[in-house]
């Protein structure tokens, strides 16, 4: 092999990867489309406010404002109220179109949305809270769940069967700074000391619960429990609002003050479409589930039968019956947020803790089509 | 008259390391006629390296002056086929590659440099070697190569700093016989360094004795043995006596 | 030859094959639930029935890997010539070569979405950012070691300085620069995972937290063999362009063993 050969075959080789790869690249995208499936047009009753949603026909691209929303984890039930009205244009009835900002392990909705890289996002209120105090404010817009549905889990094996048989126990934590004080707080109010030890994890929790290495984990009722059921894992669950923890809302869809500035309208038509797609969800758990799972590429649920499970879990606690989605009550902006200040653990942004904030100033209910 | 090939003029190297101050060579002078076959011999670190580096161009004189064709003001790199003590083959080019080495520095067209390269080659009886790779060489092979790499640079003026001082005895003689058939072919002026008084009297028709640092020209001799010379020369009385009187003048400079 | 190539990879294979087993021994007796540490061969049984989601990943994740390679090799290389300049480029700019490397990507991701959005851009910057590092540094050690006798001697034949850097240094620098590329390869695919952790649609990354997120571990585990594979694939291909670019290196080599 001469010279020239050998030099054409350094460059040409990696270089025919380079082309390769590109064209196998270009190659997918131009026939595999976008993996969401049609879903079927809904029916039955709908609130008034959602009805003439349904009457809007063919989806043009013409006109529509461009819209993004952050999501704070990987597509779930959470979510569904969105799907459902992804899947049902009514974002395109409302003159929107919503683009989904895919969701990144680094950089949260709120960071997103205060600095206008997305519209809208989602988050909680421990992020909200946290905002504020760091000078990086959102507002909520709505709670996506009306009541806090996390708990503290055990497994039914260790004999850990009430939040006070956790003294002295190992705790497999997030990494919140306010997690030492709500987990306490449900020990000492079942009667223990409120002490354990405590260790970040990196892992799944339920993982390393299975593991027998932590004792409790603080998970979702909605979806770690459900597939540890699914798996015939037999759990002791501590709703923490049973145990002393005020009820506050979690997740909530936030947007920042500035877009609440300028384009009130703009919201209050994307809150439409949502709260209707949610209201949806509530009565219509099987198929709302079905959405979420053909808006989606494949593989983005490997496991269907999970999210039917927790869709049915879900979807009746969206709201309390009889109210309507998305409403939000001061005592959940007072009760909880004060708690966690208390708690020294929300800092503002030179590092020092502070100890009261504006809580009104973090919500608002007038997007929601149903007023206040 | 003409102009002698090289001529250096009471060239003084001075070396400063910080405040002290090392004289290397002190007022050196040297002619080497053309087509005229020069050793300069001398105890080991006595700066011969460094009156090449400067005849070579890649160093320049304290004081004094050197002219090479009778130029002494235009810049000497270039001037001369320098050739280092190591080989210094480059591993990725064949042997063929290496040779024409100085013309590819002189932008010379590669079809013709090849042309020159392979021609040279086969003259001095390397021509099977042109593919290979120096790692497949012997010592005295790429000794060999390298010198036929100063050749095609410059074949008017070769400074060769003691190429056979790495090999075998055996080897060295052939080599030694080899140079001067090159020699012979391009009646190249030739300035050659060694240690060793047999070889410096064997190749040479003038010989320069450095003294130990910092150097000066302590004695020049001529050699006046019939040529082309052949090893018996070495055995002739006239050889041996001038041998002796060499070795016993460097051994003198090298116990300094 | 047939024979000297499997006495070079044997060993290589037997002790694979051997913690395969091993392991598929110890996941399958059922010490260890299957959420946990699945089965080797589950995990390619996972692999074939999730073939064109992976597959369809994979691209993206390859794609974002070889144009970061292409970027950090360009990169790498202009930054070792430029270290190699003089001495005071070096000690101005290996201090921030080294700092660059020591941003967590934490810190470096907000910017980058911000900056450039959730297209490939940022993930092939992440690519190059983690893999021109080996590269520059070994290139430009490699230059560094360039025999000073033999510039001497360039010097007497009237090299230029740019002479001197195509003709000698450059090529003499090559089996360090490989062996950098080498680590860079290595290293490649893992960083677009990073990368795509910022934020992305598609990537054998995304994919893997939407499998984690749904606990289905048999898939993450067939998403890392493929990154395995991939990054083996990439470490191969750079070694076979060595023993093409530098036949002589090899030649040397073998002959030292």
């Amino acid at each position: 092999m001469n010279r020239r050969t050998r030099l054409f075959l350094s460059i040409g080789i990696p270089a025919l990867l380079v082309i390769v790869v590109a064209g196998a690249f270009l190659w997918q995208q131009y026939a595999a489309g976008s993996g969401v499936k049609q879903s079927q047009p809904i029916s039955g009753t709908l609130e008034p406010q959602c009805a003439a949603l349904t009457k809007f026909d063919t989806p043009s691209t013409q006109n529509l404002t461009g819209m993004s929303l952050a999501l704070d984890w990987t597509p779930n039930t959470n979510h569904t109220g969105i799907y459902v009205a992804l899947a049902q244009h009514w974002y395109q009835a409302e003159g929107i179109d919503l683009h989904l900002l895919p969701y990144s392990a680094s950089v949260s909705p709120d960071v997103l949305v205060s600095t206008g890289k997305a519209d809208v996002g989602v988050s909680s209120t421990e992020g909200i809270v946290a905002d504020a105090a760091v000078g990086q404010p959102v507002v909520s817009i709505a709670a996506i769940i009306q009541h806090n549905t996390s708990a503290l889990v055990t497994l039914a094996s260790s004999g850990l069967s009430r939040p006070r048989d956790l003294d002295g126990k190992t705790y497999g934590a997030f990494g919140a700074p306010y997690e030492t004080a709500v987990v306490s707080e449900i020990i000492k109010h079942d009667g223990g000391t409120g002490q354990f030890k405590s260790v970040t994890l990196d892992v799944d929790a339920m993982q390393a619960l299975e593991s027998h290495r932590i004792d409790f984990v603080w998970v979702f009722e909605s979806w770690e429990v459900i597939q540890a059921q699914r798996e015939g894992y037999k759990l002791n669950v501590f709703p923490i609002i049973n145990y002393g923890i005020p009820d506050y809302y979690t997740p909530n869809l936030i947007t920042s003050p500035t877009e609440i500035q300028q384009k009130p309208e703009l919201l209050r038509k994307f809150m439409l479409a949502t709260a209707c797609g949610y209201e949806y969800a509530r009565a219509h758990p099987k198929e709302s589930a079905q959405m979420l799972l053909d808006q989606n590429a494949n593989g983005t649920f490997p496991d269907p039968g999970l999210v039917f499970a927790s869709q049915n879990f879900l979807s009746p606690r969206y709201a309390e019956p009889g109210r309507k989605w998305g409403l939000q009550d001061a005592s959940a902006w007072h009760g909880y947020p004060q708690f966690m200040l208390n708690s020294n653990g929300v800092d503002d942004a030179s590092g020092k803790p502070i100890h009261s904030l504006n809580f009104d100033a973090l919500y608002t209910n007038q997007f929601l089509p149903w007023g206040s | 008259m003409d102009a002698p090939k090289l001529l250096v003029q009471e060239v003084t190297k001075t070396f400063h390391h910080g405040r002290q101050e090392l004289e290397a060579l002190h007022c050196i002078d040297l002619t080497v006629a053309g087509g005229e076959f020069v050793s300069i011999i001398g105890p080991s670190g006595c700066g011969k390296s460094t009156l090449f580096n400067i005849i070579a161009g890649v160093e320049e004189p304290t004081s004094g002056t050197i002219a090479i064709d009778g130029e002494m003001n235009t810049s000497r790199a270039g001037k001369a086929g320098y050739m280092p003590q190591q080989p210094l083959l480059l591993p990725w080019r064949t042997v063929e590659e290496n040779v024409l080495l100085g013309l590819d520095v002189r932008h010379v067209p590669r079809k013709e440099a090849h042309q020159e390269a392979y021609k040279l080659l086969k003259r001095f009886g390397l021509a099977e070697f042109a593919e290979s790779y120096p790692a497949t060489l012997s010592g005295g092979m790429r000794q060999r190569v390298a010198l036929l790499r100063t050749v095609l640079f410059n074949r008017s003026f070769l400074l060769l700093d003691e190429p056979f001082g790495a090999l075998d005895a055996l080897t060295r003689l052939a080599s030694q016989m080899w140079l001067l058939n090159v020699w012979n072919e391009f009646h190249s002026s030739v300035l050659f360094i060694t240690h060793d008084v047999r070889e410096a009297i064997l190749l040479s028709d003038r010989i320069y004795v450095l003294s130990a640092r910092p150097a000066r020209v302590l004695r020049v001799v001529e050699v006046d043995l019939p040529r082309p010379r052949k090893t018996e020369h070495l055995a002739l009385e006239q050889s041996v006596r001038l041998e002796q009187d060499l070795v016993a003048l460097l051994m003198k400079e090298q116990r300094l | 030859m047939k024979l000297r190539w499997i006495a070079s990879y044997g060993p290589a294979f037997v002790l694979a094959v051997a913690l395969l087993a091993i392991w598929e021994l110890y996941a399958g007796i059922g010490h260890i639930s299957p959420r946990v540490l699945p089965t080797p061969i589950a995990i390619v049984q996972g692999l074939i029935n999730n073939w064109g989601v992976i597959y369809d990943n994979t691209i993206q994740t390859l794609l974002e890997t070889v144009l970061g390679m292409v970027a950090a090799t360009v990169v790498g290389l202009a930054l070792a010539i430029m270290l190699d300049t003089s001495n005071w480029m070096r000690r101005a700019i290996y201090p921030l070569l080294i700092t660059s490397q020591t941003i967590p990507i934490i810190a470096l991701a907000p910017l980058l979405l911000i900056w450039f959005g959730y297209d490939i851009g940022p993930k092939v910057l992440v690519v190059a950012l983690y893999s021109f590092f080996p590269i520059a540094v070994a290139c430009a050690d490699g230059l560094a070691s360039a025999e000073p006798e033999l510039m001497k001697l360039l010097r007497s034949m009237r090299a230029t300085r740019w002479q001197m850097l195509w003709l000698v240094r450059l090529p003499g620098a090559m089996p360090s620069f490989f062996s950098g590329l080498r680590i860079a390869a290595t290293y490649s695919v893992t960083a677009a995972i990073f990368g795509e952790y910022v934020g992305a649609a598609k990537g054998l990354g995304i994919y893997l937290q939407l499998e984690a997120n749904s606990f289905a571990t048999v898939q993450v585990f067939a998403a890392i063999l493929v990154t395995a594979i991939l990054s083996l694939l990439l470490f191969g291909l750079v070694s076979l362009i060595e023993r093409i670019a530098l036949p002589w290196y090899h030649g040397a080599i073998a002959r030292t063993m």
